[in-house]
C-alpha cells in the first residue's frame, strides 16, 4: 500500500522531468532561440508622412531596459550608407544593407566574426531565411546557381559602401548563419567605424533591439508591446507562453510526485516503527539473550531494503515503459521526442533514491534504540 | 571474574531498615564457586539477579562485574557479556511463546559459531523433553518450559550462571537430573553459580549461602 504510493510518486517525478527536458530540446533546438526576442518600432503612417525613421529614442530604450522581463538587451545599429555586394564567381551583384548587434546576442558566432580598424575584410553573418529566400526564390528566377551553407562561405564578395560623404571598398565573406536574428550582420566595431567614416553620423540610434527574456516574467511581454506600439516576433512570444505554461504544469506534476513520495516514505517509516513497537517485547528479550542492537538493526534493514529495491525496480520499469509509450504516441502526432533518458532525470532519480534510503534507515535506527 | 556488591540498595528498599547479607553491605562472589541466596517470597531475589544481569539500574551503591562497574557497561558490552560470559535462567523463563522449543534454544546457539545440535539432543534427552523439541512453547506445561529454559542457558560459554528460582515446577526426579546437568556443565567451564531460592538447597553443593 505504501509501496504503491512510492512507486506512483517516483514514476511520476521521473516521467515529468524526462518529458519536460525532452520537450525543451524540441522547442529550443539550440536551447537559446526562445529566450531572445527582436523588438522593433512598428512602421506606421506617421513614419511615412513625416519621414520619421522608426527608431528607438533614448527614453524609449531606457524604459524597455527597465522592464522586469528584460534580462539583457542590445541595440541593432543600422548602417547609414548604401551597400553593394557582388561576386565575380557567381556573377551577381546586389544592393544590401548592414546591421550590427553586440556579440553576446549572436547565436553560433564563429571565431572569424571580428573586425579591427585597418582590416579590409568584413565577415558577415546571414539569417537562415535569407539563404532559403535566395535558393528557392531569387536563384531560380534569375538563373543563378543555388548555394549551400558550406559553399556560400567559400564565395569571396566585394563590398562597396557609399555614404553621404564617403565611400569604401572591402572584401567580405559569409562566415555564419543565425536562426535567432533576422538580418545581415557585421561586427559592431565595423559598424561603428563605417557609420562614422562613411555614413558621417556620430550618434547611432537603434532601429531594433534584441532582448533576452526573463522567463519568469515572460507573460508581461505581450502587454507591454501592445501598449507601446512595438512589434515582436509573434511566433516566439507564443513559444515563450507555451514554455511558461509547460514550466508550471511540470512543476505541479513534479510537486505532486514528490508529495506522494514523501507521504509514502512517512507511511513506510511508520509501518516499520509500528512493527518495532509491536515486537518490543521480543526485541527486548533478544537483547537479554545477548543480541546487539546492530544485529537487530541489520535484520530490519534487510527487510526494508528488499521492499525498497522491489519498489524502485517497479518504478523504473514503469517509467521506461511509459516514456517509450509516450514518445511513440507523440511520434505519431509528428513530434519527435528523444527516448534517451536525460541526465538531469537520472541524477534526480539517483539522488532521491539515496537520500530517502538514508532517511528511512536513520528513522529505523532511532525507533529501534528508543524501544 | 568476581561479582561484587558494595553497599548496593535497590530503590524499593531505600529508606527501609532491614538487615541483610547482600544489601547495603560489601559482598563478593568468588568466581568458579557455587553461591546460594535465599529469602522468603517478595524480598527482592529477582531484583538482585536482574541488577547483576544489567536489567535494573534503580539502585544506589556500586555493583561490579570483574573490574567494570555495572553502571558503566554499554549496551554493546552487555550484549557480549550475555552472549559469552553470563548465562541466566529467569524466574519467569522469558521464552518466545510463538517459537518451538528447539527454535528457542537456537536463538541462543545462533549467537555462537559452533554447531550445537548434539548438545541439544543430549541435554533434552537427559531432561526428558526431547519429544517436545518441535512443539511450540505455548502448548508446553510450565515444568516442561522450565527444562527448556535450563537447556537454553547451558548452550553458551559462561563464567557465571544465574538461576532465579529455577526448579519451581519440577518434581524431585527432574530436579536431580537438572542439577546433575548444570553441575557438570559448570565444572566443564570452571564457572560459578548464583542460585536464588526460597530456602531449599535443591541438589547442588554450595560453597557459600547468603540470606537476602
Amino acid at each position: 500500500m505504501s509501496g504503491s504510493g512510492l512507486i506512483f510518486g517516483l514514476t511520476l517525478v521521473l516521467l515529468a522531468l524526462q518529458l519536460y527536458t525532452s520537450l525543451l530540446t524540441v522547442f529550443r533546438p539550440e536551447n537559446t532561440t526562445g529566450d531572445y526576442l527582436t523588438v522593433s518600432k512598428d512602421v506606421g503612417l506617421s513614419n511615412m508622412l513625416f519621414s520619421k525613421k522608426a527608431e528607438f529614442s533614448e527614453k524609449e530604450l531606457e524604459d524597455l531596459k527597465r522592464q522586469p522581463f528584460v534580462e539583457n538587451s542590445g541595440s541593432f545599429i543600422p548602417g547609414h550608407y548604401k551597400v553593394r555586394a557582388s561576386s565575380e564567381r557567381l556573377g551577381f551583384s546586389t544592393d544590401l544593407f548592414f546591421e550590427s548587434v553586440p556579440d553576446q546576442f549572436i547565436d553560433n558566432r564563429p571565431g572569424a566574426f571580428r573586425w579591427y580598424e585597418g582590416s579590409d575584410f568584413v565577415p558577415i553573418i546571414l539569417t537562415d531565411q535569407f539563404l532559403d529566400m535566395y535558393n528557392f526564390g531569387f536563384a531560380g528566377a534569375n538563373n543563378m546557381p543555388q548555394v549551400s551553407r558550406s559553399t556560400i562561405g567559400l564565395v569571396p564578395l566585394t563590398i562597396k559602401l557609399e555614404g553621404s560623404d564617403g565611400s569604401g571598398e572591402f572584401k567580405g565573406k559569409v562566415v555564419g548563419f543565425s536562426s535567432r536574428i533576422s538580418s545581415v550582420l557585421v561586427p559592431e566595431a565595423f559598424m561603428l567605424w563605417t557609420n562614422k567614416k562613411i555614413g558621417r553620423i556620430e550618434k547611432n540610434n537603434p532601429s531594433r533591439v534584441i532582448i533576452k527574456v526573463n522567463k519568469q516574467h515572460a507573460a508581461e511581454v505581450e502587454k507591454y508591446f501592445e501598449k507601446n506600439d512595438l512589434k515582436v516576433d509573434e511566433e516566439k512570444v507564443r513559444l515563450n507562453k507555451i514554455i511558461g505554461i509547460a514550466d508550471i504544469m511540470v512543476s505541479v506534476l513534479v510537486g505532486i510526485g514528490f508529495a506522494f513520495i514523501i507521504f509514502s516514505l512517512v507511511i513506510v517509516v511508520m509501518n516499520f516503527s509500528l512493527l518495532i513497537y509491536q515486537a518490543r517485547e521480543e526485541i527486548s528479550l533478544l537483547r537479554q539473550m545477548g543480541y546487539k542492537n546492530s544485529t537487530l538493526f541489520g535484520h530490519l534493514c534487510k527487510y526494508f531494503i528488499i521492499f525498497y529495491t522491489f519498489s524502485i525496480a517497479i518504478s523504473i520499469s514503469l517509467f521506461y515503459l511509459l516514456n517509450h509509450w509516450i514518445t511513440d504516441s507523440l511520434k505519431g502526432k509528428g513530434i519527435e521526442l528523444a527516448e534517451k533518458i536525460n541526465s538531469p532525470v537520472m541524477m534526480t532519480g539517483a539522488v532521491f533514491i539515496i537520500v530517502s534510503l538514508i532517511i528511512v534507515m536513520l528513522s529505523l535506527q532511532r525507533s529501534l534504540q528508543k524501544s | 571474574m568476581n561479582l561484587t556488591l558494595d553497599h548496593v540498595t535497590p530503590a524499593p528498599l531505600a529508606g527501609v531498615s532491614f538487615s541483610s547479607e547482600i544489601w547495603n553491605t560489601s559482598v563478593s562472589f568468588e568466581k568458579g564457586k557455587f553461591h546460594k541466596i535465599f529469602a522468603p517470597s517478595g524480598k527482592g531475589k529477582s531484583t538482585f539477579i536482574h541488577i547483576l544481569y544489567g536489567l535494573r539500574k534503580d539502585f544506589t551503591g556500586t555493583a561490579t562485574i570483574g573490574s567494570s562497574s555495572i553502571n558503566s557497561i554499554s549496551n554493546d558490552q552487555w550484549a557480549k557479556l550475555r552472549a559469552t560470559s553470563i548465562s541466566i535462567v529467569f524466574q519467569d523463563l522469558r521464552l518466545f511463546q510463538e517459537l518451538t522449543a528447539r527454535e528457542n534454544i537456537e536463538v541462543k546457539t545462533s549467537l555462537l559459531k559452533e554447531n550445537k545440535e548434539n548438545e541439544i539432543e543430549r541435554f533434552s534427552e537427559a531432561l526428558g523433553v526431547s519429544h517436545l523439541l518441535e512443539k511450540k512453547i505455548k502448548i508446553l506445561s510450565y515444568g516442561e518450559r522450565q527444562r527448556i529454559a535450563i537447556i537454553r542457558s547451558l548452550m553458551q560459554p559462561f563464567e557465571w550462571l544465574l538461576l532465579d528460582e529455577p526448579f519451581g515446577h519440577l518434581d524431585e526426579a527432574n530436579i536431580i537430573k537438572a542439577c546433575e546437568l548444570i553441575e557438570s556443565e559448570c565444572k566443564k567451564r570452571g564457572a560459578g553459580i548464583l542460585v536464588t531460592s526460597l530456602g531449599t538447597d535443591y541438589f547442588l553443593k554450595y560453597d557459600n549461602q547468603y540470606s537476602l
